[in-house]
Formats: structure tokens, C-alpha cells, sequence
């Protein structure tokens, strides 16, 4: 991975563009540019990224969907999810901040410190490979907000549809592992990650993302601190070069570009951990209502929820001929039992064959087949049933005001002919 | 002695002014009783002056200022059917029902002859769906054509009758319409 060219030497110290910057600027430009005394600290003007290496839209499948590309956010439609095993051309992006321009490969390193570790200590990425076991999982990834688009009221945040999860291979240490060798105290509560990636506003002082999990959670087996996906080098944009995978929670608990881990002897606290980022009214409401801060709690186990992969949502299918549908089911903590579809908007289920996860915190592939009684418009659901018996709406779910966990059932729509 | 005939002459114009003065007071005072009478337009008529003289008058006052006070009251002026307010406290249209409005009239004229307005006051319906049922009325039951008045009648409905805008309050939104394919 080629380190990129920083851009610093053209900002001042105090962040503002230097005067000569200006000039060679405005003369590549060959007009003035308007506004140019407003312009914000760090911050470089769009027409000149042309070859803006953190433009992941490059190697993405052309049919995502860019839902924002300041910061980037990007859904895969349900019909790409096919693969058991995500590709990085079809992975999903969620940021709430910018990709880092420039990457230190060299210099890179991981600081595990906080109140809760007996002494902080530093690991290189050479390091980190020598000294401890790598392990690979495949762990699925799902955006807390995956779903907001089917609630009503609106609320306000990324319109994801059923897309904002992946399920891809990933290839690290386990964090517990790390723990072990820095050697933490009977304090430790949470952890809480930082990470490389920059504000909105270029400041290089503004926290975007620091989140984290209880320490029991950070200590599982399948916690990551990886630096290969699918085999290769994690993408720019997902994290590159190393990263917190946390299955089966929020993903915004898998920290990317990630160079600390703080062991903290409280609930973290970092920036998207309080107010009401990642948190559901502890006491249901009325659709609409938006209780104060000290109503809500955390986000932990994502709930059971499945996706419909095949067909693409809008077949025309012949009478007459079976339809074979696929796709993958998922339970955050939990595992998937059953899976059902149905035609008849929910009279009937008809129950699909359903296999179990590679490892823990991977989702399930299932298939089915289905056969519809005479030509006409149908749609196709489907429900999966977990562990405890708990399944997946099909309804909208509890509404909360950040538009948080809508896990009701896939639907697709087809047509017999 | 030039003194007393002044305070005489004085005194004469004084009573003369005096009762000019009464009269023209008495003749304001009138003026403003018979306005004070007149009934106070609805909330919501459209505030245009024009001359025909208003409906529904309680009382009718001295002749003498009539002339005068129907200009005055020209601005004031109640719209020309009667109107009420509905169960939801809007005012309407007291025969029909049929919110005010402009080409409210258009409405009431054309569409009332056949029909109860009451078909209307139970329609919401978006401005294509408003002119399907114009055309089938048209196609099967003897409608004429409405030419120059379609367009502000369908301007009246869209707006007075148009779909509900109220919050969805069912528990999960239809499917949008997918790209239909054979893959």
C-alpha cells in the first residue's frame, strides 16, 4: 500500500492555507478563488483531490448505493450480499469522519493504556504479528442504524435499507491475548478505541469516533485486532492497516485506523459514546416521542435479522416453474434457529433449510423454495427465529428517536407470469 | 355700543353655528349607529369591495346617511351565500358543506347539480386521481365538458380535498415499486 503524499506543507502553522499556497493555487486554477479568506483551517479545496486517493468508490461494485460521500457512506443493495463471505468490492462503508490522507506504514503503532492497565505499553505491527497467535473469523458487521429507512417517523441519520452489514473474513490477534501480555487490573469496566481518522472539519484536534465495549466483550475469543481481510491488506477505507472487529454489536464498536485502546475503569466516554449516539430509550415511546438523554441506554447485542439475497427484488418469474431463494441470517450474540418464508404476507410460513455459522458471530447461510398458486404480484418474506425464541418483527419494530435496530423482515417483490 | 352689537352679531352666529354643529353631530352619530349595526363579516371572506349591497341586514336605520354608509361598509363586506362553521370548526359554505375558497363557486354551480357535495366532503383524492374521476363522470354519467373550468375546479379539490396529510400510523410502509427484471 503506497503511503500518499501529505498535503500539510500547504497550511500555515495555524492551519490556514499559506499565501504562496494560495497563489500557485489560484494560478492552477486560473481564476480567483471567491471566498478564499473563508476558507476552513485544513482544509483543501475539493477540485484539487483530483486523484484523491481516498476516494473508495474506485474499487467498489458500481451498484452501491452512495447514500453520502462527505463523510462516505455507502449501502450494499441486498441482491450483492450474495456471497456467503463478503467481498471488499461489496463491503459496506460507514464513517462519520474522513479516511485518513496519509498512512505512516513504518511508524505505525498500537498503545494499550488507561487507568485499568497496570503499565500502558506500545506494540509495532511487526510486533503484533510475532508476538501473539493470529486467528481468522468471519464476523459480521452491521451498522446500528441498518433499517432506518422503514421507520416513521423519519428520523434523522444514514437511510440504510437492509444493507449496512457484511460479513467478510478477518485475520488479527485476539484482543484478550494483547490484555493478557499488557496485563490489566480488576477496575477494568470498558474499553474505549481511538483511531487515525480526521473530523469533518480538517481539525486535527477533533475527535471523530471513540467508542468501545464492556472488557467481558473485548476479552471473547472472537474480538479482533486485525489487519487482513479476505486474506489481503484491510482497504483504505475499512480500516487499513489495523482495526477492532467486534462481531454482533454496533459496528461502530470496531474502531478503524486504529493506534490506542484505552482500559477504562468507568463506562467509556468518548466522543459518540454519550448523549444519545448508539442508544435506545430504555422505556419504550410513542412513535415520535424523544425522551432526554437519561432515558436511553447503550446498544450491545445487535437483534436477530435476516436478508433475502436471491432474487433481486422486481423478478418476473414464469408460472408455473419453483423459485429457489437464498440468503444469510444473523443474531449479534446469539445464533439464528429458524428461518421462514412466506408468500401471503405472513398467513403461512414455509420453514427453510438453514446452516450454522463457520464460527461464532458469522451469519448463516439458508435456502428455500418456494411455489406460487397462480400468476400475479407476490412478495416474498422472510423471518428468522433465535436462540431464544425471539424472532424478527414484521412490522416496524420499536420506534426510538436515532432510528436504531430496525431489524423487521426482508421483503422483496415478484412477479409470476 | 360697538361693543354690544359685536357680542349681538357674535352671539347670533354663535347660536347658528351652534345648531349647524348639533345637526352634523346628530348626522355623524347616525352614521355611526348604523354601521354599528350592520352584521360583522365572516373570518374568512374574501375582503373585496363591491357594491352590491350585503345580505342578511337585522336592521335598517335613517335614510338619510344610507347612501353614504354603503360606501363605508363597501370594505367590510360579508361573501354572497351564507356560510357556517363545520364540526372541525372551519368555516364553509352553509349549503354545501364545501370549503371556501376561490372557485369555490365553480365547484358548487357544476358538480352539486347531480351529486350531493357530500361525495366530495368524503374525497381526498391527489390531482390524477381527481381527474379519472372527472373523465368516468364525463364517460358514464352525462358530465358535459367542464372547458375553461376544469382547470380551477381541479385547483379547488387538489387543494380542499386532497390526500390526508396526516402522520402514517400503520406499522410499516408499502414496498417501493422495484425495477422489474427476468434475471
Amino acid at each position: 500500500m503506497k503511503t500518499n503524499q501529505s498535503d500539510a506543507s500547504l497550511f500555515n502553522r495555524r492551519g490556514f492555507l499559506k499565501t504562496s499556497s494560495l497563489a500557485t493555487l489560484t494560478s492552477l486554477l486560473g481564476i480567483p478563488i471567491a471566498f478564499a479568506d473563508r476558507l476552513p483551517k485544513h482544509y483543501l479545496p475539493l477540485v484539487f483531490r483530483l486523484d484523491d486517493p481516498t476516494n473508495p468508490m474506485a474499487t467498489k461494485n458500481k451498484n452501491m448505493v452512495v447514500l453520502n460521500d462527505k463523510p462516505w457512506n455507502v449501502e450494499t443493495p441486498a441482491y450483492l450480499l450474495d456471497d456467503d463471505v463478503t467481498p471488499a468490492d461489496k463491503m459496506f462503508i460507514r464513517n462519520n469522519g474522513q479516511i485518513p490522507a496519509s498512512i505512516d506504514l513504518a511508524n505505525w503503532k498500537l498503545t494499550i493504556n488507561g487507568e485499568s492497565v497496570k503499565a500502558p505499553k506500545t506494540y509495532t505491527l511487526a510486533e503484533l504479528k510475532a508476538k501473539f497467535k493470529p486467528y481468522t473469523y468471519q464476523l459480521v458487521v452491521e451498522c446500528g442504524g441498518n433499517g432506518r429507512a422503514g421507520y416513521f417517523p423519519k428520523t434523522a441519520g444514514n437511510q440504510w435499507t437492509e444493507g449496512g452489514v457484511s460479513c467478510a473474513e478477518w485475520t488479527g490477534v485476539r484482543l484478550k491475548d494483547i490484555l493478557a501480555d499488557v496485563g490489566i487490573t480488576d477496575t477494568a469496566v470498558y474499553i474505549g478505541y481511538y483511531g487515525q481518522d480526521l473530523h469533518l472539519s480538517g481539525d486535527p484536534n477533533q475527535p471523530v469516533i471513540s467508542r468501545g465495549v464492556p472488557i467481558a466483550k473485548a476479552l471473547e475469543d472472537e474480538t479482533l485486532v486485525a489487519w487482513a481481510m479476505n486474506g489481503q491488506d484491510i482497504p483504505l477505507v475499512h480500516g487499513y492497516p489495523l482495526r477492532l472487529v467486534i462481531g454482533g454489536w454496533p459496528a461502530s464498536v470496531s474502531g478503524k485506523w486504529l493506534h490506542t485502546i484505552a482500559i477504562r475503569n468507568k463506562v467509556h466516554d468518548g466522543a459518540k459514546m454519550t448523549g444519545k449516539s448508539y442508544r435506545v430509550p430504555i422505556h419504550p415511546v410513542v412513535p415520535g416521542v424523544d425522551p432526554p438523554d437519561s432515558d436511553f441506554k447503550i446498544i450491545e447485542s445487535m437483534p436477530v435479522k435476516s436478508v433475502i439475497t436471491f432474487p433481486q427484488t422486481g423478478l418476473e418469474t414464469p408460472m408455473g416453474k419453483p423459485l429457489a431463494l437464498r440468503g444469510h441470517a444473523w443474531a449479534g450474540d446469539r445464533v439464528v434457529k429458524e428461518l421462514y418464508v412466506s408468500i401471503d404476507f405472513g398467513e403461512t410460513w414455509q420453514k427453510a433449510d438453514l446452516k450454522t455459522p463457520k464460527n461464532r458471530l458469522a451469519w448463516q447461510q439458508w435456502s428455500a423454495e418456494v411455489n406460487f398458486p397462480i400468476q400475479g404480484y407476490y412478495e416474498v418474506w422472510a423471518r428468522a427465529t433465535d436462540d431464544k425464541g425471539v424472532s424478527q418483527p414484521m412490522v416496524m419494530p420499536q420506534w426510538n428517536p436515532e432510528g436504531y435496530l430496525n431489524n423487521a423482515c426482508h421483503r422483496i417483490a415478484v412477479k409470476v407470469v | 355700543m360697538k361693543q354690544k352689537d359685536k357680542f349681538k352679531e357674535t352671539g347670533n352666529t354663535r347660536r347658528t353655528a351652534k345648531f349647524r354643529w348639533l345637526l352634523a353631530s346628530l348626522c355623524v352619530w347616525l352614521l355611526c349607529a348604523w354601521v354599528a349595526q350592520q352584521p360583522v363579516p365572516a373570518k374568512k371572506a374574501p375582503a373585496k369591495a363591491h357594491t352590491a349591497a350585503p345580505v342578511r341586514r337585522t336592521t335598517t336605520t335613517k335614510k338619510s346617511v344610507k347612501a353614504k354608509a354603503a360606501a363605508v361598509v363597501a370594505t367590510e363586506t360579508a361573501p354572497m351565500d351564507a356560510t357556517a362553521l363545520n364540526a372541525q370548526g372551519v368555516v364553509v359554505d352553509e349549503a354545501t358543506g364545501l370549503a371556501l375558497g376561490e372557485n369555490m363557486i365553480l365547484v358548487k354551480g357544476q358538480c352539486t347539480v347531480c351529486h350531493s357535495s357530500k361525495l366530495i366532503l368524503q374525497s381526498h383524492f391527489d390531482r390524477e386521481k381527481w381527474v379519472e374521476r372527472i373523465r368516468w363522470m364525463q364517460r358514464t354519467q352525462k358530465l358535459w365538458d367542464l372547458g375553461e373550468t376544469e382547470k380551477p375546479i381541479l385547483d379547488y379539490l387538489v387543494k380542499n380535498y386532497g390526500p390526508i396529510k396526516t402522520p402514517f400510523d400503520g406499522r410499516r410502509l408499502p414496498l417501493e415499486t422495484p425495477k422489474w427484471h427476468t434475471r
